[in-house]
């Protein structure tokens, strides 16, 4: 299911990367009172990444191994950003039972179908859905407060990504359709960042990035650099209230 | 020239590529796949997932074991890898997954006479996976796409290049297809079937198709014209030299029953009356039906309201009524049949037959409603 929200997440951030406004998304409690409202302790929740094989023909395959690969990089990048720049304290996800595995995994898929209609919603809000911006104000509701009760955590970091690897031949066809002055799309990693608050289920933050095509998930240091640039707006409160002007 | 150098640019790269796909022989070779396998074992696996978190999955033990014992009995050697599952679907239609996954919607099952009818299916569906078409169905893709690219540069127009690529697609199809077809029948006479039962579930289809008008689209069909399978079956038969084995239809029919009806209950929800009226205006048909199915013939009669399909539905009704007399839900219809026509001592028999036998009805507020008006009337 997470993946059929993910493609609605894709068409949306192309078009939102066409649009002004500003890129991230805050709570309005948060600007209202940030010390208060911004997490202290957060949990990773576990990550939706996609790494797909983008064929000759433009034919996309998902290629688990990669996958996983990504989820790896993804999971060290966050713990790497975390000790560098302490804006919270990471907790570890417990082991879940397999009744709150489905519950996690429920929540996050209504997560994605949230998170996209918020930015689509806010992309280019025009006079009469400025409030909606202004006023961010998108919850997944409290389904996820039992992981609060067992790791006393007040939030849940959200990753999902997409990438796309061109095969050899998909690079030759590139290749071939320069001579005759064809453009080739070559696929390009998108990931989103969210932070949804587990008592209120309040989605507080959210930011995304789109990638250059030779950008790579599968690559520790490229992974690095996303999550970095990806939370180099966080909270970015003075950003988002000139920005959403 | 150059643009059209192109067109030779998928050749160059696919070429000689591709390794063999080597079939199944055996339970244990399906946990030794190749990663190009694994990917599409990956993408099942994530569908059976949702698939059985839905609500469109059937789920009924006893006709899943007796499913899986027939796929079994036609596949010994692959016995636990194949797993056989049903959709609450009353279209005409099976498939299988790469990971051995084989789904069959109620529909399809529902218009079956016998198990060796439904062994011809699963025979048929198994060698979907047991011949990898997944992998080849998934390299001809990938390889027609590339076409497609090469053609659409080189001539500049791309719609020409995805028309070909179609096609090209549906050719490939067609002849896993026969493949399917051919081997699976070779398996169902080795499991001791009357083969002469293979044919006749593409007969039905073809009839049905031809009944309802439905438009059987040629071009980008993905499975041979039915009357090509037809014709291949026959010939099949023809050919066999062996006295034909057994057809099973006793217990077939008696593992069915509950489907026969959950289908029929799909196709009236959906207003697929003229499906119904099909299979059960056939008298030979409607007696392999519980008696209950004669309360969905009504309802068909009901839904199709010509000029003397209420007399029709009510005499069906009638039937189930006293074929199947503890079938609630034909005491409701004639209840509001005989309210409809002022015979209020009538529906109000059959109201509190109704409310007898479905104690809870979600409805239960109105039939009382309408008991107290015929009362109300001196009617009751």
């Amino acid at each position: 299911m997470r993946k059929l929200c993910r493609l609605v997440l894709i068409v949306l951030v192309l078009a939102v990367a066409a649009c002004g406004g500003p890129q991230h998304r805050l709570h309005h409690t948060v600007l209202e009172n940030p010390d208060k409202i911004l997490p202290k302790k957060v949990v990773m929740l576990p990550a939706d990444i996609v790494v797909n094989e983008l064929s000759a023909g433009g034919v996309v395959e998902e290629v688990p191994e990669w996958s996983e690969l990504a989820r790896k990089n993804i999971s060290i990048a966050l713990a790497a950003h975390a000790a560098e720049n302490p804006k919270f304290e990471y907790v570890k996800l417990p082991k879940l039972s397999k009744e709150q595995q489905e519950k996690l995994d429920l929540q996050l898929a209504f997560y994605d179908v949230v998170g996209g209609t918020a930015y689509d919603t806010t992309r280019n809000p025009g006079k009469a859905w400025q409030h909606k911006l202004a006023h961010f104000d998108y919850s997944i509701g409290d389904g996820l407060k039992f992981i609060k009760e067992q790791t006393g955590a007040d939030a849940g970091i959200v990753v999902s990504a997409v990438d796309f690897v061109p095969t050899d031949e998909r690079k030759a066809m590139w290749v071939a359709g320069q001579l005759v002055g064809v453009a080739l799309w070559m696929g390009n990693p998108i990931v989103f960042v969210g932070i949804v608050d587990f008592e209120t289920g309040n989605i507080l933050w959210m930011n995304f990035a789109l990638e250059g095509s030779f950008s790579d998930l599968r690559d520790e240091k490229d992974a690095g650099s996303v999550l970095t640039k990806l939370f180099k707006l966080y909270p970015g409160i003075d950003k988002y209230t000139v920005a959403k002007k | 020239m150059r643009r059209y150098a192109l067109l030779l640019l998928p050749l160059l790269l696919f070429g000689c590529k591709s390794v063999p796909v080597k079939n199944f022989a055996a339970a244990q070779e399906t946990k030794k796949i190749s990663a190009e396998e694994n990917r599409l074992w990956v993408q099942s696996k994530d569908f059976d997932s949702q698939i059985r978190k839905s609500d469109i999955l059937y789920r009924d033990k006893a006709l899943n074991s007796y499913l899986n014992s027939v796929m079994h009995r036609v596949y010994p050697e692959l016995a636990d890898v194949i797993r056989v599952k049903v959709i609450r679907a009353p279209s005409l239609n099976a498939f299988a997954l790469p990971n051995g996954s084989i789904y069959l919607h109620i529909g399809m099952l529902a218009r079956m006479d016998n198990e060796a009818q439904l062994a011809t299916l699963l025979g048929h569906e198994a060698v979907h996976f047991i011949h990898k078409h997944g992998v080849k169905q998934s390299r001809n893709v990938k390889s027609s796409a590339a076409w497609a690219m090469g053609i659409g540069m080189a001539t500049g127009i791309p719609l020409l290049g995805n028309v070909v690529a179609a096609s090209s697609i549906t050719g490939f199809s067609r002849g896993l297809e026969r493949d399917a077809d051919r081997y699976g029948y070779e398996q169902i006479v080795r499991a001791g079937y009357d083969a002469r039962e293979s044919v006749k579930i593409f007969e039905k289809l073809m009839a049905e198709v031809k009944a309802l008008d439905i438009d059987e689209p040629y071009f980008f069909s993905t499975h041979p014209r039915l009357k090509e399978r037809v014709a291949s079956f026959k010939k099949l038969i023809a050919k066999a030299d062996q006295s034909f084995g057994k057809t099973g239809e006793e217990r077939f029919l008696k593992e069915t029953a509950e489907i026969r009806i959950a289908s029929l209950k799909e196709d009236i929800a959906r207003r697929r009356y003229r499906s119904v009226l099909l299979v059960l205006e056939d008298e030979s048909k409607l007696a392999k039906y519980p008696a209950a199915a004669h309360f969905y013939l009504g309802e068909a009669y009901r839904m199709r309201g010509g000029k003397k399909d209420a007399e029709l539905a009510e005499a069906a009704y009638r039937q189930a009524v006293k074929l199947e007399p503890s079938f609630a839900p034909s005491y409701r219809v004639l209840g509001l049949s005989c309210m409809k026509r002022k015979m209020g001592k009538e529906a109000a028999r059959n109201f509190r037959n109704y409310l007898k036998l479905a104690p809870e009805a979600a409805d239960k507020p109105y039939i009382l409603g309408y008991i107290k008006q015929i009362e109300s009337e001196g009617g009751a």
